[in-house]
């Protein structure tokens, strides 16, 4: 409201124009009854009785629609079809009402007691039946819509928790894998990821990453040099976002295996540590001895980071 | 409503207003529940009928009325 945020009257003038095409709409019609003289008559003239609808209704309704119309659309509030389209639907609700409306209350001031019963009693009924129909059909709409919704998420629901129970069985079976193999190398990870992979369809790639301190940096890079060749070293993305020899540091993550290697190995040897991300949930993982997810993280085998080799 | 009363308040600019404000306002408001706020353009808009006729038993002194019910009912309502 304006008087507790007075910021809002630079911030929505369109509401300003909008009440002033509702006042405008009201006096204009007022005016135009009274100087044509279609006030002060009994309602017997057909003739005035039509002039009178009709400047009311279709003409003078034109004004709060239209002058609605342009401020929004000015304001770039929606696009200009779909205002057209309310323009349309304000018009005619505003014509609509005013008619019934403006009959109801002439028929209470201006008919005798009998035309008044008439008018009244025909009125209500008619108004009786139309908000029970709205009435009816928003409640269907409603019902509708729920189901809708409750099905959707329903789905959505059991969607995420298959996901998940793909997720954690996968974490399952490579917890059993490391305590039961003595030695992870690079065939028995491939053997273990082809099985596992092949029964997941959400998982596209499985890594495995080592924790190495700085001391057994040149010990581990030898070792790993025998498995993937000797252009294998530890890398990680440089500011500019090429690929440089990871900087010394106390303690590296370092991608040591990953499955499918043909696909990704491009990945091998990186330092997940800048990557806060994933830094995170393996600490968390490590220290809770749990599972950790991620948001969305980039991968560095995605298309755009293909040139390490 | 009795003369006197009815004289009283057309000869009186002020509760005029008030009234035609509140008038307004009071019709906005079951537009408003009629139609479930449908957005800027109420299926049922009954503020439309009542401001009209307002503006032709009272005149045009009754827009400040008109306009601070309509003001209100387009910033709580939207339209």
């Amino acid at each position: 409201m304006i008087f507790d945020d007075p910021a809002l009257l630079f911030e929505a003038p369109h509401l300003f124009i909008m009440a002033s095409g509702s006042t405008l709409q009201a006096v204009v019609a007022g005016s135009l009854v009274r100087r044509l003289d279609l006030f002060d008559h009994d309602f017997s003239n057909p003739y005035k009785i039509g002039q009178f609808f009709l400047l009311v209704g279709p003409v003078s309704c034109l004004i709060s629609s239209t002058v609605g119309l342009i401020t929004m659309s000015l304001m770039d509030i929606n696009s200009f079809m779909s205002l057209l389209n309310e323009w349309f639907v304000w018009w005619i609700a505003d014509w609509t009402s005013v008619v019934v409306v403006i009959t109801i209350i002439f028929a209470w001031i201006k008919f005798d007691q009998v035309r008044r019963k008439i008018v009244t009693a025909v009125l209500a009924v008619s108004l009786i039946v139309t908000f029970s129909i709205i009435y009816v059909g928003r409640s269907w709409e409603n019902e509708r819509i729920n189901l809708l919704f409750n099905q959707e998420v329903l789905a959505a629901t059991n969607a995420l928790k298959q996901i998940e129970n793909s997720y954690l069985s996968l974490l399952n079976n490579m917890a059993g894998f490391k305590r039961f193999s003595s030695d992870i190398n690079k065939e028995n990870f491939e053997t273990f990821s082809k099985n596992n992979l092949a029964f997941n369809n959400t998982v596209r790639s499985l890594t495995w990453i080592n924790v190495v301190d700085h001391a057994d940096r040149e010990e581990f890079e030898a070792s790993q040099k025998e498995v993937h060749g000797e252009s294998y070293f530890i890398w990680e993305f440089s500011e500019d976002g090429s690929i440089v020899k990871a900087k010394p540091r106390e303690q590296y993550h370092i991608v040591e295996l990953i499955e499918p290697y043909n696909e990704y190995k491009v990945a091998v040897g990186y330092v997940i540590d800048n990557d806060d991300n994933r830094i995170n949930a393996v600490n968390y993982s490590l220290e809770n001895k749990s599972p950790a997810l991620t948001s969305l993280v980039s991968l560095v085998y995605s298309e755009e980071n293909q040139t390490k080799e | 409503m009795p003369k006197q009363t009815y004289d009283m308040i057309k000869s009186n600019v002020i509760i005029l207003n008030c009234i035609a404000a509140l008038g307004y306002f009071l019709s906005a408001k079951l537009g408003y529940y009629i139609s479930a706020g449908n957005g800027f353009a109420m299926l049922i808009w009954p503020a439309a009928g009542v401001s009209i006729a307002f503006a032709i038993y009272f005149g045009s002194r009754v827009w400040p009325g008109i306009y601070l019910g309509a003001y209100f009912s387009t910033n709580l309502f939207g339209r």
